[in-house]
């Protein structure tokens, strides 16, 4: 007797505000690929396995991840259920959670025009850029997502991650790490100044705050800042605690010093903790971002957000693990430096 | 019959050998690609509709044409979108071919 094989499964996504949709997945089709197919408004980007935009929680079901290419989420994440929706297929019915709510404000990614309002050195290797769009009027974000820019002459499009809240629009602020040798470093170097035109497309990723969470700590490393920064002025006004953990790697390269000694003057309910690798003194810590963690600042309605080079938050991953948070209380944003 | 206000010179469509692409920024217009598919010349968008990237900088294969970004493609003759992270079609063009030259067709 031949077994009779099913050739689709049901994949099960509950959003962040509880509601729940049904997608058809069949054979060979991907997560990602079956819910677009009904057009539902989940997040994606590059559906290549390098953004992690499309990664979501896995709460049951057989599931197959292709590990042939690029794959945004380590060993230790898929261990703990992460999928990226682009690169996973099923072997069963399967259940999802997903990082943001299905009634989202957050606009469809876009095309938009800009001009540059704004631009200063945070440090020698961190560049502030402010922009300010054509047409905000039906442009929405969720604190956390990112634009892709595209600079005259510069070739292939960055992503960069928003650092200013919707409050804030027409501008954008964004803090974009200066590599030797990159395209965009050089032009925001030798080139851009106030007044030129750029295109951008927005917004993008999944990345955001958990509106569940009692209280947020942040880990953010470098210009990791950006999309906690965002998170957190976004806060304001809501009275709930957050900690932010931010390290750089030497006192030189450090930025934003003021302006977050400001925020906290501003946000009583919120502790900023600053570590550099070499060269502390004062306040500054020693250290790395995820040193700063102590056991006492997490409880069971503690949300964490990481974001920063792959190590750190490969680091800070297992120092909460350690710390005994759950995987689903981790939020997690990689920052590969673009050029 | 499609109503012309003007027309645009494009390239020499001898400039775009079978299987080939050219990426041509008319003045005052959005950059756009003159593909030849098997001899016969079409010309669509540029820009690919999902992220900022130039579609030139990608492949043409027969009459599918390759996003460099992330691999997403389009039908280059109906502009209908191949494959994602593409979903929404790339815009194509009326063209005439007179004397050798690819013109773009305005309508009014």
């Amino acid at each position: 007797m031949v077994e009779a094989v099913t050739l689709m499964h049901r994949a099960r996504l509950i959003f962040q505000d509880g509601a729940e949709r049904s997608v058809e997945v069949e054979a060979g089709q991907t997560v990602l690929e079956g819910a677009l197919a009904v057009d539902l408004p989940v997040r994606y980007d590059c559906c290549s396995g390098s953004c992690g935009s499309c990664v979501v929680q896995c709460l049951d079901g057989q599931t197959v991840v292709d590990l042939t290419g690029k794959v945004p989420v380590n060993a230790d994440e898929l261990m703990a259920g992460l999928r990226p929706a682009c690169l996973t297929r099923l072997n069963s019915d399967a259940s999802f959670e997903l990082p943001y709510s299905l009634g989202s404000a957050a606009s469809a990614p876009s095309k938009h025009s800009a001009q540059i309002m704004e631009l200063r050195r945070g440090a020698p290797s961190v560049a502030l850029l402010t922009l300010k769009l054509d047409r905000a009027e039906d442009f929405v974000f969720q604190s956390g997502q990112y634009i892709r820019l595209a600079a005259p002459g510069v070739g292939e499009a960055r992503a960069y991650s928003i650092a200013s809240t919707t409050r804030e629009l027409p501008l954008i602020e964004l803090m974009i790490r200066l590599v030797p040798d990159g395209k965009m470093s050089r032009w925001l170097q030798e080139v851009a100044k106030v007044g030129d035109r750029v295109k951008l497309q927005a917004p993008l990723g999944a990345f955001g705050l958990d509106d569940r969470a009692r209280r947020h700590v942040f880990i953010a490393g470098g210009t990791g800042l950006a999309p906690v920064l965002s998170m957190i002025r976004s806060l304001r006004g809501r009275g709930q605690p957050a900690l932010l953990c931010f390290g750089c790697t030497r006192r030189q390269e450090l930025f934003y010093e003021l302006e977050l000694a400001a925020l906290v003057a501003e946000m009583p309910e919120l502790e900023v903790r600053i570590a550099v690798m070499e060269g502390a003194d004062g306040d500054l810590r020693a250290g790395t971002a995820v040193s700063l963690l102590q056991k006492e600042d997490f409880d069971a309605e503690t949300v964490c957000y990481l974001c920063g080079p792959p190590p750190m938050v490969d680091a800070a991953r297992k120092a909460l693990t350690s710390h005994g948070v759950a995987s689903q209380a981790i939020r997690a944003e990689r920052f590969q430096p673009g050029g | 019959m499609i109503p012309v206000s003007r027309r645009l010179q494009l390239c020499e469509a001898g400039n775009v050998a079978p299987g080939g692409m050219l990426r041509v920024q008319p003045e005052g217009h959005d950059p756009i690609l003159v593909c030849n598919v098997g001899g016969k010349i079409y010309a669509v968008d540029d820009e690919c509709t999902h992220a900022i990237a130039s579609l030139s900088e990608g492949r043409l294969q027969g009459n599918i044409v390759f996003c460099p970004m992330h691999g997403g493609s389009f039908d280059v003759c109906s502009g209908k979108a191949k494959s994602l992270p593409c979903k929404q079609a790339l815009r194509t063009w009326p063209i005439e071919i007179a004397d050798g030259k690819v013109y773009l067709l305005l309508k009014n």
